[in-house]
């Protein structure tokens, strides 16, 4: 579609934006946008290939907003939410769901929460006056609460169990400290075995306001019929959630600031990584193709390529910048044999300070460029990919005409880019390692480490 | 599907852990790692390349009766994606040095589960409940059989089983069929015929109670019972049974253990089928202290379902449920290619969606309460436990409430 058309139905549907996919998509996915009464934005996909419906609300209560000492209540919250209203128990709730085949979903991440269902086209207006019901008008009962909470105890010890969850945890408390990413979404069992019925109520009442909130909904939907739906459902939670302040970035010195822990596993359990980028950050798609090549690349990356098919000393390895509303972590994570735990680490060195001293080759970034763009259009082909798709562009400011302009964002990238931000951004004598292992096998050397890292 | 962007291609070969002997086990599996491994014209490099190239995903998976080798590309790519599957699947070179560094990658595949309690404990079951019979063999194989794996048995093996009979392709999304059909004749006509799998026999169930000491947090278990094979005339009633005692939020067992009694942090029922035979399981995931409540409760659900079947609203609900998920679930390209070579290799024709809705509404209670009583036999049950139960050991006398059965 020409951005002359956009401007012209941008004009007919007043407040309505537009939106087009182009490039390899056969078929356009348009998004209408709207910002509602209650101060929410509204997204829209028709999709009438199906009959059915997926909407999400994304709302500004995500763990990054746990008070230090609560971690783990925006979490608490959501799983509250959905145990039924005022009027209906949590096992009523979940009948009525289930009688739809429906599915509702209440849950937080670490920037934001998310509420959301899908539903067959019949039963859309139904599932959705009880998601809205569970938003609006929640039971929040002190025994539901209680309940969950033991479960989400449970579930953290049995997470605990596991050596790549201990390690994650490790890595992002070493990493950003008390800061808003500096636990796990689902808590601390400490911190969650503490949290009470009011911490719940209070940070629902706190949180979940529509003013900062953003809906998507695609699926077989008439784009006015379902706004109309919308306001009428959800008019309360008035008002919006205040800016959080940005955190002081995580600051390391030099050396490899190594945690090992020490457990019976068949398996070492390794991160290596440092502060990360910000969404936001006008270098995020330098830092895609750089990753894409250094460790995000699957089978075609480099840390995959020394690591497991040359090596054979690792199963999975991939490198990743989880961006976030804040600047997240850079992590590599890997799994090998305790014994070559030294080995794969410092193989992973020695690609660090490759990618930065030396430029990547015309083939790698050609083909980084290629899957990156490539993709893109497989990576919406659900209406639950399209819901999610059309949140980011809203929460992350990506902009109306984001899949219009990723191919360029993208394409544009230079083999200079790829090695200024690799200078930037990795640091193969600066960095936080976790490792949960059997360490009398595994015999890490963080001296030996630093020493390959700053070899000339 | 016309209106579909994406495509989805799978390879299917009849072809799993099943029809391994117990010294080759794990091989069919190593096979699938090796065929991504480089082929007369193309290096690993080139075949992870060629898809990257166009953003698509290459992949596979191995079962106990079939192994998939699929991709999913837009669908422009998709005939040029289709010749990738065909090198990798015809002419794979299983390169001595290729076979020894995927070996090590399968053994770390394999230690890696072994740390997955939750995931581990249903090999544990499989391997105790069927002990002795292939099925009950894991799909990865053990140390020991894949260190002595080597390139003539899986050439050999291979060339035995990967027969013109034992393949299907099956692809869903934005294909043009008659262009598909001529491409697949093109590339796969050369394979030989015949092969279908030799006649294998069902495993015999038996009284099982296996306590798997490890020193873990929580306590792991895994339940069950003889169930139905893919293909019996009741596994519709099965479907149901399934999804009314463990298969959603306002199921029995989520309701009275999870809900109710705060006794799980997971608890879920489910049904493993094969062609000739499967088992009706229940997983739990609980505190050591709560071992025998949370299986007695489990066990006393059921019986009452044995005994009484479901309320009508419950079976009402339960058929609903089922309806609405199969017809959301369509929405994939990968799962509808994997649902129409389900049933090709189950039942060797297409199975409409609205036969299988009038099957699942056609059920009454009393074809549950059949299925239920014959099924759960406190002398044909088997439990796993995976966890620390401080040197206490569970025995068969966790059974007696199906004692009434």
């Amino acid at each position: 579609m020409s951005s002359r058309r956009l401007q012209l139905l941008a004009s007919v549907l007043a407040a309505v934006a537009l939106l087009t996919l182009s490039g390899r998509v056969a078929q356009a996915i348009e998004i209408k946008r709207v910002r509602l009464g209650n101060g929410a934005v509204l997204l829209v996909s028709e999709q009438h290939q199906l009959p059915m419906v997926s909407i999400a609300i994304a709302f500004d209560s995500g763990s990054r907003r746990d008070p230090v000492g609560k971690e783990g209540l925006a979490q608490l919250t959501a799983a509250s939410l959905e145990q039924g209203t005022k009027q209906l128990s949590a096992a009523d709730f979940n009948r009525k769901i289930d009688f739809m085949g429906s599915s509702i979903s209440i849950g937080a991440d670490r920037d934001y929460a998310y509420a959301s269902m899908t539903s067959l086209k019949k039963y859309e207006a139904e599932t959705f006056h009880l998601l809205s019901q569970a938003l609006e008008n929640p039971g929040l009962r002190d025994s539901d609460i209680l309940r969950k909470r033991g479960e989400q105890v449970a579930a953290i010890e049995t997470s605990e169990q596991e050596p790549g969850y201990a390690a994650t945890v490790a890595f992002e408390e070493q990493l950003f400290d008390h800061g808003p990413y500096g636990h796990p979404t689902e808590g601390f069992a400490a911190s969650v075995s503490k949290l009470t019925p009011d911490d719940v109520r209070d940070f629902y009442r706190r949180y979940y306001r529509m003013g900062s909130a953003v809906i998507a909904v695609a699926g077989d939907v008439d784009f006015k019929s379902i706004k109309a739906e919308i306001e009428q459902e959800l008019a309360d939670l008035p008002g919006a959630v205040p800016a959080q302040p940005e955190p002081v970035s995580p600051h390391i010195g030099t050396g490899i600031h190594a945690k090992l822990i020490d457990r019976n596993v068949a398996q070492a359990n390794l991160i290596l990584g440092s502060a990360g980028i910000a969404r936001s950050d006008p270098n995020f798609y330098r830092v895609q193709v750089m990753n894409y090549i250094l460790g995000g690349g699957g089978f075609s990356s480099r840390l995959m390529k020394v690591v497991r098919s040359k090596g054979g000393l690792a199963y999975s390895i991939d490198s990743t910048f989880s961006a976030g509303k804040f600047p997240g972590a850079f992590a590599i994570v890997l799994q090998t044999k305790n014994q070559s735990a030294q080995q794969a680490l410092k193989l992973i060195i020695e690609q660090l300070r490759q990618i930065r001293e030396q430029p990547v080759s015309d083939a790698e970034l050609d083909s980084a460029k290629k899957f990156l763009i490539g993709s893109f259009p497989l990576r919406l082909d659900r209406q639950s990919q399209i819901v999610s798709f059309m949140l980011q562009i809203e929460l992350y400011n990506l902009g109306l005409d984001y899949a219009e302009r990723y191919p360029k964002l993208i394409g544009t990238v230079t083999k200079e880019d790829v090695k200024h931000v690799a200078q930037k951004y990795l640091h193969p004598d600066a960095l936080d390692l976790v490792a949960v292992a059997n360490q009398s096998a595994a015999r890490i050397n963080p001296a030996e480490l630093v020493a390959s890292a700053t070899r000339r | 599907m016309p209106q579909m962007v994406s495509a989805t291609i799978g390879i299917w070969v009849e072809n799993g852990s099943r029809y391994e002997e117990p010294s080759q086990n794990g091989v069919s599996h190593f096979i699938e790692h090796l065929l991504f491994k480089g082929t007369r014209r193309r290096t690993a490099a080139q075949i992870a390349e060629q898809i990257d190239a166009v953003g698509g995903v290459l992949n596979a998976f191995t079962g106990k009766e079939y192994t998939c080798y699929y991709a999913k590309v837009l669908g422009e790519d998709v005939k040029a994606t289709t010749e990738l599957l065909a090198d990798i699947f015809l002419e794979s070179v299983f390169a001595p040095e290729e076979i020894d560094r995927e070996r090590q990658v399968v053994l770390q595949e394999i230690s890696q589960a072994e740390d997955t309690p939750d995931d581990f404990i249903h090999d544990l079951f499989n391997l105790h409940f069927w002990e002795g019979h292939p099925l009950s063999l894991p799909i990865f194989g053990s140390v020991e059989t894949v260190n002595a794996i080597d390139r003539e048995l899986m050439v050999s093996f291979m060339a035995d089983r990967y027969r013109a009979e034992r393949v299907l392709i099956a692809a869903a999304g934005a294909v043009d069929h008659d262009r598909l059909v001529a491409d697949c004749e093109r590339l796969f006509g050369s394979i030989p015929g015949d092969g279908r799998p030799t006649k294998i026999d069902a495993p015999r169930e038996r009284l099982i109670v296996v306590n798997h000491p490890k020193k873990l947090e929580q306590a792991h278990l895994c339940f069950g019972a003889p169930g139905l094979s893919q293909v019996a005339p009741l596994r519709y009633a099965a479907y149901l049974l399934n999804t009314a005692l463990g298969g959603g939020m306002s199921s029995r067992l989520f309701q009275e253990v999870r809900e109710k009694r705060g006794r799980v942090y997971s608890i879920y029922s489910f049904l493993s089928s094969f062609l000739d035979c499967g088992y009706f399981g229940i997983y739990a995931g609980t505190s050591p202290e709560w071992v025998d409540e949370v299986i007695e409760v489990s066990l006393r659900e059921i019986a009452k379902v044995a005994r009484e079947g479901l309320g009508q609203q419950e079976l009402a609900r339960a058929k609903s449920q089922l309806k609405g998920n199969m017809l959301l679930g369509m929405e994939s390209t990968d799962s509808r290619m994997n649902r129409l070579a389900r049933n090709e290799i189950y039942f060797r024709r297409d199975i409409p969606l609205e036969e299988i809705a009038r099957g699942i509404e056609a059920v009454t209670n009393e074809q549950v309460i059949e299925l239920a009583s014959s099924c759960f036999r406190p002398e044909r049950m088997g439990l796993v436990m995976l966890g620390d139960l401080k040197g206490r050991k569970l025995g068969p006398e966790v059974f007696e409430p199906l004692a009434s059965l």
